[in-house]
């Protein structure tokens, strides 16, 4: 399933990047986050640096940017996924906007509403094929 | 626990990096990401615009096709036109230069197109145009030839270059001849006496002496040849008018 992920990651950045400044990356990652729930950093770490060297940005700014989403995702672990799935939104919507405020500088609706809406679906899609990691609470030890 | 110290040393290893690359210290790996990335942006770059373009056909089809039909048949009727406007202009400067030519104000002309050209010119203008047998073909004041057959809608025009052409001729100096054709299409005016002056590049006009009306410009003198033993000497004669770039002439249909 890792490299599901990574396949998604590489071609959100690539798009991102190459096609249109919809921040989908952050979309997909803020949706990641709340899958691994603040395990496996180095997708983070990596989807960021990758990102960083395909959009010129300072190398490493896009890593810190997204280990703070999945701290974030770790932090508040318990609400995300005992809570209503409107936090899922908000969150995930709030990751994209901040992204498109801070690297584009702007908040387009249309591209912000695309990322959360592509986010969530693929959140969705991942849930009915993989056995839902995502809705595991077991991993919460509650 | 152990995510999160993993996450921190990630932070931490983040940080680094960045101020590695503040410093300019990572070039390096710009340089090879760059050969990596180049290509792969290239290629979707490429594509994206291929499809870019291949949606707004699909989308746009029925108008494309529309249009590609349409400016087809603009096209068509552009060159239409485009001949036409040439056409017509061409007429004009005729009609205009026919209205300025130095001929007697009681001529009548028949405006005729050109049909052909082979050994006689054939034009548009016939019996019901009020063509008949020998009337003299000009364009502006300058003889073409003579009407040597006519139809209803059509004649032919026997030139002064065909071999059985004949006009009664003078010089500028009023040395007279007779005007025909001559193998190799050139025009000769001949039956000139030997005493009488041929200079180069004398103009020659009909004489009236015939039923063509008088001074109408026939060409000039290019070349003479004359042999002592001979009665006549005779002169070969260049014409001002170019055939094949001919589309009107005028018909004179009544002195």
């Amino acid at each position: 399933m890792i490299w599901f992920y990574t396949i998604c990651l590489f071609i959100a950045v690539v798009f991102e990047t190459t096609i249109a400044p919809v921040p989908i990356t952050a979309g997909i990652l803020a949706l990641f986050a709340l899958v691994f729930a603040g395990e496996n950093p180095w997708i983070f770490f990596l989807t960021g640096l990758m990102w960083d060297l395909f959009s010129m940005h300072l190398l490493g700014t896009g890593s810190v940017l997204f280990l703070i989403v999945s701290w974030i995702a770790q932090r508040y672990k318990r609400k995300f996924y005992l809570g209503n799935m409107l936090y899922q939104i908000i969150f995930i919507s709030v990751v994209v906007a901040s992204t498109s405020l801070i690297y584009y500088r702007t908040i387009q609706p249309a591209y912000l509403g695309a990322s959360v809406l592509v986010s969530f679906l693929l959140g969705r899609l991942i849930t009915m094929t993989s056995g839902s990691r995502w809705e595991d609470t077991g991993r919460l030890g509650i | 626990m152990i995510s999160s110290a993993k996450l921190q040393v990630f932070l931490i290893l983040s940080f680094v990096i960045i101020i590695a690359d503040y410093f300019q210290m990572l070039g390096f790996v710009h340089g090879a990401s760059d050969r990596v990335i180049i290509p792969i942006k290239q290629g979707i770059r490429n594509t994206a615009v291929s499809m870019e373009l291949f949606r707004t056909v699909y989308a746009r089809f029925p108008e494309i096709s529309n249009t590609i039909e349409e400016n087809k048949i603009l096209r068509q009727s552009f060159e239409e036109l485009q001949l036409e406007s040439g056409r017509l202009r061409e007429e004009n400067i005729k009609l205009r230069k026919q209205l300025e030519s130095p001929l007697p104000p009681s001529f009548h002309f028949a405006v005729a197109s050109i049909l052909a050209v082979s050994r006689y010119l054939e034009i548009g203008v016939g019996s019901a145009e009020g063509v008949k047998e020998k009337m003299p073909v000009v364009d502006g004041n300058t003889l073409i030839g003579t009407i040597a057959f006519v139809s209803r809608h059509r004649s032919s025009v026997m030139l002064l270059n065909d071999l059985d052409a004949k006009v009664a001729a003078k010089t500028a100096r009023g040395v007279r001849g007779t005007v025909g054709g001559q193998t190799g299409s050139s025009i000769v005016l001949s039956n000139v006496l030997q005493k009488d002056p041929l200079i180069l590049d004398d103009q020659v006009f009909t004489s009236g002496e015939d039923d063509l009306p008088p001074d109408l410009l026939i060409g000039k003198i290019a070349r003479v040849s004359s042999d002592d033993v001979s009665v006549y000497k005779q002169a070969i004669l260049t014409t001002p008018i170019a055939f094949d770039n001919l589309h009107t002439v005028f018909v004179i249909t009544s002195l």
